[in-house]
């Protein structure tokens, strides 16, 4: 299987890029703000639980705007991505009937085209961590290992739900009550030390505990990222990933006939 | 001679799910005995076996719902069939049917690169073709403009444009003759004709006996699913007929 990988990869190459290319200027096409909605959205959400934590429950601290977009940027990237891929193969029905396409390449794409808007994020957020005197860190740098790790992990979740996607008719209703709670139970609004020590194991379960503090870590706290947590995230998401293009494949030509 | 198309007990069945109210599926998820099939099974090909010799021009006829289309895009590796091998001796293959696979909100322009990339060029061909491919779509000034503000007609004729710019090994043609105005129709028959040379095969689905009479050397016949007939283009159009008028 890697080798057919490897050929649709090659074969592909263009058409994904093509294609990333094309996806980021569609997400602004119908707007007239283009590209500052991709600055206007995460900041509005931002002051939105600003506004909740830091003036009506008196919590957060002063760097709290910085905090959450951390938290925002990352899980934004996730829950596109994810929810994309679920109704990609339907929502390809057309090209799909025309032309064989490997059915990998939906969420690969579409997790770059996100992977494009996040780092557009970081960019604004690099002007915010100026405007708030946070000071740059050698440990800046290290964020690209969280980054990688993120990406894998998104890519090889969004390749599970590609293939569910097909079958579970719900899958959009039942996707996004699902994301919501995990966004919550995630520490992106909140830091994990507002959680009591005796559950915090529970929530290094989640993936997105590390993902968020390791973001925080390298951008606000001049620390380095949670590497052990990490390494066993890449472990997990390379396992993930595999599993998910095995299942693609497997299926892969049986999907054009049932959209 | 070689074959470039051998295709041999060939079975293809549609899987719909049956639209079922919750309490539905949770009985026939959980039952112990499996509980009525959440599926309905449809037939679309049986049992069809065929060999195509390189370089000939096939055209396929039948009544609507025969599986033409459906045999079309196994050829194309669109579908897998169920049972039966089907073998196809070339990786250049091109499906040309409606404008399907356009992104309205992207210009005539980026879809050409899209559509152009699926089937199968490569970016450097596209770039090289591009300005044939839209002098012979006549979109003109629409170029820029979002596909969403084309008229059926315009898309249609970017679709053949795009695809009969493909130059494939093996063509399939589902049907595409219809679209267009008579000037147009005029224009693409006789592009469809060029591209009808001796070193490429091309498979046509048709419902215009004429083009069929003229164009292919041999016919294959379908009727629901099951394969009736292949021969002499002239031999089978006359038992078409007959059929077609009882």
């Amino acid at each position: 299987m890697m080798n057919l990988i490897l050929k649709d990869l090659k074969k592909y190459k263009d058409f994904v890029l093509f294609h990333v290319h094309v996806n980021i200027k569609l997400k602004v096409s119908n707007t007239i703000l283009g590209y500052l909605w991709w600055l206007i959205d995460p900041f509005m959400q931002m002051l939105v639980y600003t506004f909740i934590v830091v003036f009506i429950f008196d919590r957060g601290g002063k760097d709290y705007p910085l905090f959450v977009f951390c938290g925002l940027l990352s899980w934004k990237w996730l829950s596109s991505t994810v929810t994309y891929s679920a109704g990609s193969i339907k929502a390809n029905a057309n090209i799909l009937n025309q032309v064989y396409l490997p059915k990998f390449i939906f969420p690969l794409q579409e997790c770059i085209s996100n992977l494009y808007k996040f780092c557009f994020g970081l960019f604004v957020m690099v002007i915010m961590m100026a405007f708030f005197r946070v000071s740059p860190s050698i440990h800046n740098l290290e964020i690209i290992l969280v980054i990688a790790v993120n990406f894998l992990f998104i890519y090889g979740l969004s390749l599970h739900l590609t293939h569910y996607g097909v079958f579970i008719a719900d899958i959009k209703n039942i996707l996004s009550h699902t994301l919501r709670i995990w966004w919550y139970i995630s520490p992106g609004i909140y830091s994990l030390t507002a959680i009591p020590e005796k559950y915090r194991g529970i929530f290094w379960l989640n993936p997105n505990t590390v993902f968020f503090e390791s973001y925080r870590n390298v951008l606000l706290y001049h620390r380095s990222p949670y590497y052990s947590q990490l390494l066993i995230w890449f472990v997990i998401s390379l396992i993930m990933t595999y599993f998910g293009l095995k299942k693609l494949y497997r299926h892969d030509r049986h999907y054009s006939k049932m959209i | 001679m070689e074959y470039i198309v051998e295709v041999e007990n060939l079975y293809l069945e549609y899987k719909f799910m049956k639209p079922m109210g919750f309490k539905q599926w949770l009985t026939s998820t959980f039952s112990k005995k499996g509980g009525p099939p959440k599926y309905k099974v449809f037939q679309a090909l049986q049992d069809i076996s065929f060999k195509i010799k390189k370089g000939s021009t096939v055209g396929i006829i039948g009544e609507n719902g025969a599986g033409k289309s459906t045999l079309l895009r196994v050829l194309a590796k669109v579908y897998e069939p169920d049972r039966g091998t089907v073998k196809v001796h070339t990786d250049s293959v091109s499906l040309l049917t409606l404008a399907t696979g356009f992104k309205s909100e992207l210009s005539g322009l980026e879809n050409i690169y899209i559509n152009g990339l699926l089937l199968g060029l490569s970016k450097k061909r596209l770039d090289e073709k591009l300005e044939e491919i839209i002098k012979f779509s006549e979109i003109g000034e629409f170029l820029e403009n979002p596909v969403r503000t084309y008229s059926s007609g315009m898309r249609s004729k970017l679709a053949f444009s795009i695809a009969c710019h493909v130059d494939p090994e093996l063509l399939l043609i589902d049907e595409v003759f219809s679209v267009g105005d008579a000037r147009f129709r005029k224009k693409s028959s006789a592009k469809i004709r060029e591209l009808i040379n001796s070193e490429r095969t091309v498979i046509m689905v048709s419902h215009s006996e004429d083009l069929i009479n003229e164009l292919c050397d041999e016919v294959i016949w379908l009727d629901k699913g099951k394969l009736i007939a292949q021969g002499e283009t002239s031999d089978i159009l006359k038992e078409y007929k007959k059929f077609a008028n009882r």
